[in-house]
């Protein structure tokens, strides 16, 4: 019997260091997630006109004669300046992340969104590991076309 | 009284008959700490390498960066649990809960470390004949699980709301420095010099807490005491000079961007790094230095 709980012992040591080392799934770098949603952005039919800074990109849609601002956000709010910033009475923002698409950042979502898919990623039921940046998108309140599309296709 | 003497010997042959078929108390604490300790440095080596293969010399640099009082909390309960030997056999919750510890390790990820090693804690503060010694070291094991948890994610949104007073602190301070400065968020604009800096939620004043919280436990358990009520002003004071270490760095930081380069890549970091650490250590010392605190533990924490 001892030998027995001593070799459980042994091997929940050994799975759990092997859980450790297995290479994980890709990274969040914030390249390959900008590089990924200029091509969703592309294949919706969105020119990409410019990048003003490395998280942020200018498209204009054949839908819409007004250009748009995309811009890649951290979850954990250390952009609200960003989103503060963008906010105004001709624009409307949409914040796409994991899927959802929501009209205002909820800290409370973003975090149990990412957790779920984090935990999920940790497990393996998940290729890719969970960004920790959104998509926030400020379209022309006048371009309704823009306003009501589906963005979740855009998901980082 | 003979016959006490009697069921004594009974229990005690019966105690040794059990023994030979299920493993010790002492050995099972081992084993415990062993799981989680193995599966808590490999995160750590594995959280500094994502998606890459670690070399041993990172292994080491992983160990170090993840901070001098891990180290040194872990060599403590290690030393705790390997001194406290008794000849109890263990209860059949330790065995199971040890599997237990070993099964949650099993997720790759800090979160789960902290989890276990909460439970660990709760095993051995809840256990009965447990030595002093060992019971003590609950603390310091909740207190890595506490300072996992403190910097993960899932508190990066206080610590983002620490860093924007943290902005508007040191802005204030800046003003009283004759410099022009406003902050936005967490960000500080020194108009005087054109410069500006963020503070992200791993520079907030808050962060690193936990970390000094740990120290303070350790090095009072390490000096051969319990946590008293007596010491507790001193970890408030410990904390408070933690704080303000931080201000004075993010002062320093935002005065221009030679000042910047100096104190956040250059030689700065080691003398920000050795101040904290000297005020890390300075605190508990204080605490288990006064009067009343020079006898023995009175009582376990």
């Amino acid at each position: 019997m001892k030998t027995l709980v001593r070799a459980a012992f042994v091997l929940v040591i050994l799975l759990g260091l092997a859980s450790q080392v297995i290479r994980p799934g890709r990274g969040d770098d914030d390249r390959d997630t900008m590089g990924a949603l200029v091509g969703r952005l592309e294949h919706q039919g969105v020119q990409i006109e410019g990048f003003p800074t490395p998280q942020t990109l200018i498209g204009r849609s054949p839908r819409c004669e007004q250009p748009f601002l995309v811009a890649l956000l951290a979850i954990d709010g250390t952009d609200d300046n960003a989103i503060a910033s963008s906010a105004s009475p001709e624009i409307v923002q949409r914040y796409v992340y994991l899927g959802a698409v929501a009209p205002a950042p909820s800290r409370a979502a973003l975090t149990l969104r990412w957790a779920w898919a984090t935990w999920r990623f940790n497990i393996g039921l998940r290729q890719d590991k969970p960004p920790h940046r959104l998509a926030m998108l400020a379209l022309p309140r006048a371009c309704a076309d823009l306003t009501t599309a589906d963005w979740s296709v855009l998901s980082p | 009284m003979g016959s006490s003497e009697q069921g004594d010997s009974a229990i005690m042959a019966g105690s040794v008959v059990q023994r030979r078929t299920r493993l010790g108390a002492y050995e099972t604490r081992i084993w415990a700490i062993l799981i989680v300790g193995f599966a808590f440095w490999a995160n750590v080596v594995r959280a500094s390498h994502p998606g890459d293969e670690a070399a041993f010399a990172g292994i080491a640099n992983a160990v170090l960066d993840n901070g001098a009082f891990d180290v040194f909390a872990w060599g403590l309960v290690l030393a705790r649990f390997a001194a406290g030997r008794d000849d109890l056999r263990a209860t059949p919750r330790a065995i199971v809960g040890t599997l237990v510890l070993g099964i949650i390790l099993l997720i790759p990820a800090r979160l789960p470390c902290a989890l276990a090693l909460a439970v660990l804690g709760g095993m051995v503060r809840t256990e009965r004949n447990v030595p002093d010694s060992v019971r003590q070291m609950s603390l310091v094991l909740f207190a890595l699980a506490f300072e996992i948890v403190w910097m993960s994610p899932i508190v990066a949104p206080l610590h983002v709301l620490v860093a924007s007073v943290d902005a508007r602190i040191t802005s204030a301070l800046l003003g009283t420095l004759g410099e022009t400065a406003a902050s936005h968020a967490n960000v500080v604009e020194n108009s005087a010099t054109a410069f500006s800096i963020v503070i992200w939620n791993f520079c907030s004043s808050s962060f690193p807490l936990a970390d000094v919280g740990l120290a303070f436990l350790v090095l009072v358990f390490y000096r051969g005491q319990s946590l008293r009520i007596a010491h507790l002003p001193w970890l408030a004071a410990s904390l408070v000079a933690s704080v303000v270490l931080t201000e004075i760095r993010l002062v320093l930081l935002a005065t221009g961007e030679a000042s910047y380069q100096w104190w956040h890549s250059g030689p700065g970091v080691s003398i920000y790094a050795l101040v904290a650490l000297g005020l890390s250590v300075l605190f508990p010392i204080l605490a288990t230095s006064a009067p009343a605190d020079a006898g023995p533990a009175a009582r376990p924490a």
